[in-house]
């Protein structure tokens, strides 16, 4: 049996080597070695510090220099992940059927998803690994980072609406069509290549809202109870979602 | 021992080349051995950087073996060129030694 603080040294390992680009199986094999090492030396008395010395961080960076960077894996995975962001964020206008493009979109609209990306990506590779012993901390900093993600973007939308730039592109219905097709493929082409059912579940979860909207009746739609009572059980649903899947990653 | 860290720099790589040639170890027993052998003021993980180096310079290979619980253990052994390397460290270890006894014997005299 590892010790809790061995434990969180591996995770905090894999999540620094992954965010350095380096090749997974390389990556697996060091932590099982890793993993052996800290068991065996545990197992006869030894204390942690006395294997990685007194600096975990100075430590993780000797492994990570000997490591090469995964460039094929990284110049595929680049173009995947935008691929998605762009399926995400085209997802819900396409559904309602009004699809269209200003420069204030292509613009803002990309510094808006770049300050999303590095939001996230400081959570999951800084935050998260650093409170991994504690779900709840972890569920409580999602919400704080997913509460700041929507709000950007709410921000981004409001800012948008009263700034009316030029339209560059408006899609007639048959292009809407269109456009809505190749997100779906894009969206589970994606999914297959990250080999995650959370990849699908995102876009599924981005789609309830304009279809909802087209679905329901007037009456229902428009009743603002309605939609804080949406809004509440879908921040919930996601919450919980989140804290089994991280459970059950933690005990696998 | 203070800190002798950075004198076994370098050092340290020639004693892992030594130990491997001696026979098919994996990285916890390697260890142990330098330890048993007196280098126990430095931290075991260090071995783990030096070893990936040697891996991607192909001073050793490395097979996977079952254990008897966990992952399997990666044993290393000694590759032609690590053996090359290994009597190198010797030739410069042996020069390095008896010119440092010599200055030591000489200005303490």
């Amino acid at each position: 049996m590892l010790s809790q603080k061995a434990e969180q040294f591996l995770v905090e390992l894999r999540f620094y080597l992954i965010s350095k680009g380096k090749k997974d199986k390389e990556i697996e094999e060091i932590i099982d070695e890793l993993e052996i090492h800290l068991t065996e030396a545990e197992a006869n008395g030894k204390n942690i510090d006395q294997i990685i010395g007194n600096s975990p961080k100075e430590y993780m960076k000797s492994i990570g220099q000997q490591m090469p960077i995964d460039v094929k894996e990284l110049i595929t995975l680049i173009p995947v992940f935008l691929l998605t962001v762009l399926a995400y964020s085209t997802l819900p206008s396409a559904i309602s059927g009004t699809f269209a493009l200003s420069s204030n979109h292509l613009i803002f609209g990309s510094i808006a998803s770049i300050i999303v990306l590095i939001i996230n990506g400081i959570f999951f590779f800084k935050w998260m690994p650093k409170l991994f012993q504690s779900t709840w901390l972890v569920v409580t900093i999602y919400f704080l980072t997913f509460s700041l993600t929507t709000g950007i973007f709410v921000a981004f939308h409001f800012w948008n609406g009263k700034h009316e730039a030029s339209t560059i592109f408006v899609a007639t219905p048959m292009q809407n069509t269109i456009i809505l097709i190749i997100c779906i493929i894009v969206v589970i082409g994606c999914s297959l290549y990250f080999k995650s059912w959370i990849t699908f579940l995102v876009a599924v979860y981005i789609s309830l809202e304009p279809i909802l909207r087209q679905v329901l009746p007037p009456h229902i739609n428009e009743n603002t109870t309605y939609m804080i009572y949406a809004a509440i059980i879908s921040v919930v649903v996601v919450g919980v979602a989140l804290f089994f899947l991280f459970k059950k990653k933690k005990t696998a | 021992m203070a800190d002798s860290t950075q004198m076994l720099k370098g050092i340290i790589d020639g004693c892992i080349l030594a130990i491997i040639k001696d026979g098919e170890v994996y990285g916890y027993e390697l260890a142990e051995k330098l330890e048993a052998y007196g280098f126990y003021s430095f931290s075991e993980g260090t071995i783990y950087p030096l070893l990936l180096r040697m891996q991607k310079e192909k001073l050793v290979s490395t097979t996977l073996k079952k254990s008897t619980a966990g992952p399997k253990r990666k044993y290393y052994s000694l590759t032609q060129k690590g053996e090359e390397e290994l009597q190198d460290f010797i030739q410069r270890w042996n020069h390095l030694n008896a010119t440092v006894n010599n200055v030591l014997k000489i200005e303490r005299s």
